[in-house]
């Protein structure tokens, strides 16, 4: 029985703009979607990757009444799954489809409003803008918008959730439990984060410079990202390509910090590979984590360096164009992966000048780079408490874009 | 799903409920047992400090710290640590904010704190999905079992602050529920060992809220997919009051449980917990039927078999 996941549906929506094309053309230009923050008022000086529309257009792009208050968390998510949907033109009805997203925020966006009023007075603050805190909520509340609505669940693992969304959905599939599944994740920059991170004194107050020597931090940014995975039996408008490898491992060193051996890194890189069956020199291109902070890049090219015994894959980080979006990341990259697979692209890595102490002579791609035969794109994601997740796809002999 | 087979081979659960002055009067485990360290203790939220401590409970008594996965459920995550950091920034105007707080809050703190204590590189997830996340984790950990892994450390836990109690109680939560927090852990196999407690042979969580009539329907058909019927169910234990008079009447000792935990969003694996304490003296082939919902919005159904 074939147990093969295929991917035959893309969403997202980033900085870069509403939409797979918006991603794919923000991509090919070479341009950072990075800027000032605008969306709420805040005493930090931070450059993030906003996602240019209000809630309220939001609302409007997604068919829902503007004048109720959704979290932007919901907004976002709500768009980019409902376009991984149509875009695989599956008509689900008798099928089994799930829907598996990723969040670290949640509606924290709207908690914040009703803390600021319940924070002077325990009586105060208007209880219904508690109903979407939960990061269950925007999940469940997609799931039945969109239908889908076999299996509904949320993952945390902060920073590689949407990683994780996928690899169980890819696993529910070839468990037989699902027909198809929505999975990815979706994030919206909140007063919280940027004050978390600032906190940490991991914020860049310049563009971030992943894997370059100078690099001092991230950069929030906000989106949402979704595959439509399915099996052989559902047919889809396009097969972009398989789901050939997955591993999620923990560094098991400190609750923010990254090893200086990588060692959750390695294991998830190197365990994904194992499963895929392929060879080191079969993968075409790596859409690191590469956050720009010192730590990360430093474990993750340390990691990458070993695994790959010195001839590293082409690889770069794309947090230069979109920021860093949290429990989207894994999803956004994915499609970024995708994307360089099916359409023969290596996508540059912004802001780089030289490379970093630990690993001299890593140097990342820095132009977008035309590339024909990439047959195989591995991706990582690695969040808070070690939670380091890696994914493989491989081109589908059947169908190409 | 119905084809399962997860055996329990060890387990521990930490609970308190009732009003503020019942939950004080609730003995607490000796935290420093587990989290020998008195500055890390003291760092620790309540939820983090119960978690640790029953999953290292749950380890403990399965007689080995060797697993090949952890995987938690949490409705809502590291709740305490969420809120300090949410008034830090409002009262220090986003100025000079310790990060311990934030650092803390992310809901997979718990299961990273596990494998960081055990030195554990593997396999580590976190479900946040309201009353349908320790259901979540038992899926993940029903494919596990599935992919090979062995022992898999799963577990489901909430904590109640009192911004949660008060917010709930403008709510009107409290008149129709009863207030409760806890942590429950599990060490899961596909394997049998002398020391199982039971298995879990059938998961329905594709419940959101329900009525009686039909978490009953549902559950005749979960037992029907396992080839029995009400009149093969030992116990039923039920995290909905109003459910109770239903299994009293077909003559099935039933228990609503509740009453020993409160309402929290991952209280169903302490309704796990129960169960299997109920199969303790069972004999072999004997099935506990669990039923949960939370609040109004998600439900659940297990069978435990001897």
């Amino acid at each position: 029985m074939n147990r093969e996941v295929y991917v035959g549906g893309l969403g997202a929506i980033t900085a870069m703009g509403v939409g797979k094309a918006a991603q794919l053309n923000g991509l090919i230009a070479g341009e950072t979607a990075l800027g000032p923050l605008t969306l709420f008022d805040t005493s930090h000086d931070v450059i993030v990757g906003e996602v240019k529309y209000s809630n309220r257009e939001l609302a409007v792009m997604a068919g829902l009444n503007r004048e109720i208050e959704y979290s932007r968390t919901t907004l976002l998510g709500l768009l980019a799954a409902a376009e991984a949907l149509e875009d695989s033109g599956v008509n689900i009805k008798g099928l089994r489809v799930g829907f598996i997203s990723a969040t670290s925020v949640g509606g924290m966006d709207i908690s914040e409003n009703f803390y600021r009023h319940y924070n002077k007075d325990k009586n105060r603050g208007r209880l219904r803008q508690l109903v979407g805190h939960d990061c269950g909520a925007s999940t469940q509340f997609i799931a039945e918008r969109l239908r889908t609505g076999s299996f509904v669940t949320t993952i945390n693992t902060a920073c590689s959730s949407a990683n994780n969304a996928i690899m169980m959905g890819a696993r529910m599939i070839k468990a037989g439990l699902l027909d198809a599944v929505i999975a990815g994740g979706t994030d919206s920059l909140c007063r919280f984060t940027i004050n978390g991170f600032s906190s940490l004194g991991i914020l860049d107050r310049e563009q971030c410079r992943p894997f370059d020597a100078t690099r001092s931090g991230l950069n929030l940014g906000e989106g949402a990202g979704y595959l439509f995975l399915h099996s052989a039996r559902v047919k889809t408008h396009r097969q972009y390509c398989t789901v050939a490898g997955y591993a999620n491992a923990n560094d098991a060193f400190h609750q923010t910090a990254s090893s200086a051996d990588g060692a959750g890194s390695y294991l998830a890189m190197s365990g994904a590979l194992n499963m895929s069956g392929l060879r080191v020199k079969d993968i075409g291109y790596i859409n690191v984590h590469g956050t720009g902070t010192p730590n990360n890049d430093a474990s993750e090219g340390v990691a990458m360096n070993r695994l790959f015994a010195g001839n590293t894959p082409p690889f770069s980080s794309t947090k230069g164009f979109t920021g860093h979006t949290l429990g989207a990341a894994g999803g956004v990259e994915s499609l970024f992966a995708i994307l360089s697979l099916t359409q023969g692209y290596l996508w540059p890595n912004l802001n780089f000048r030289e490379s970093i102490c630990e690993v001299p002579g890593m140097v990342p791609i820095t132009k977008t780079t035309k590339k024909e035969g990439i047959t195989s794109v591995l991706t990582n994601s690695f969040g808070f408490g070690g939670n380091c997740s890696s994914i493989i796809f491989k081109q589908d002999k059947i169908g190409q874009l | 799903m119905t084809g399962i087979n997860l055996y329990i081979n060890g387990m521990a659960t930490i609970n308190f409920c009732g009003t503020a002055q019942e939950r004080a009067l609730q003995p607490e485990p000796d935290y420093k047992l587990y989290i020998p360290d008195a500055g890390m203790r003291r760092r620790m939220s309540r939820v983090i400090k119960m978690g640790i401590s029953s999953a290292l409970m749950a380890l403990e008594s399965s007689g080995s710290n060797n697993i090949d996965a952890i995987v938690t459920g949490t409705g809502w995550g590291c709740l305490a640590d969420t809120e300090k950091f949410l008034i830090s920034i409002l009262d220090n105007n986003e100025r000079m904010l310790n990060p311990a707080s934030f650092i803390q809050s992310t809901s997979n703190t718990i299961g990273a704190q596990i494998a960081l204590i055990l030195s554990d590189n593997h396999y580590n997830n976190t479900f946040v999905h309201g009353g349908g996340s320790f259901e979540a984790a038992i899926t993940d950990a029903y494919l596990l079992a599935m992919e090979g892994k062995e022992r898999i450390l799963a577990g489901g836990f909430d904590e109640l602050t009192p911004t949660k109690e008060n917010l709930f109680n403008r709510m009107g939560v409290w008149r129709k529920h009863i207030k409760g927090e806890g942590s429950s852990f599990f060490v899961l196999s596909p394997f049998e060992e002398e020391r199982s407690v039971g298995k879990i042979v059938a998961l329905d969580a594709a419940g959101g809220n329900v009525s009686n009539n039909e978490i009953i329907e549902r559950s005749k058909e979960l037992l029907e997919s396992r080839g029995t019927s009400f009149r093969g169910v030992k116990a039923a234990l039920c995290g909905r009051e109003s459910l109770c008079s239903y299994f009293s009447d077909m003559k099935i000792e039933t228990e609503y449980f509740k009453a020993s935990c409160g309402e929290y969003p991952t209280s169903s694996a302490y309704g796990l917990w129960r169960g299997l304490s109920l199969l303790t003296n069972a004999k072999r082939g004997d099935k506990v039927l669990i039923i949960n919902s939370y609040l109004n919005e998600a439900s659940s159904i297990m069978i435990i078999e001897k």
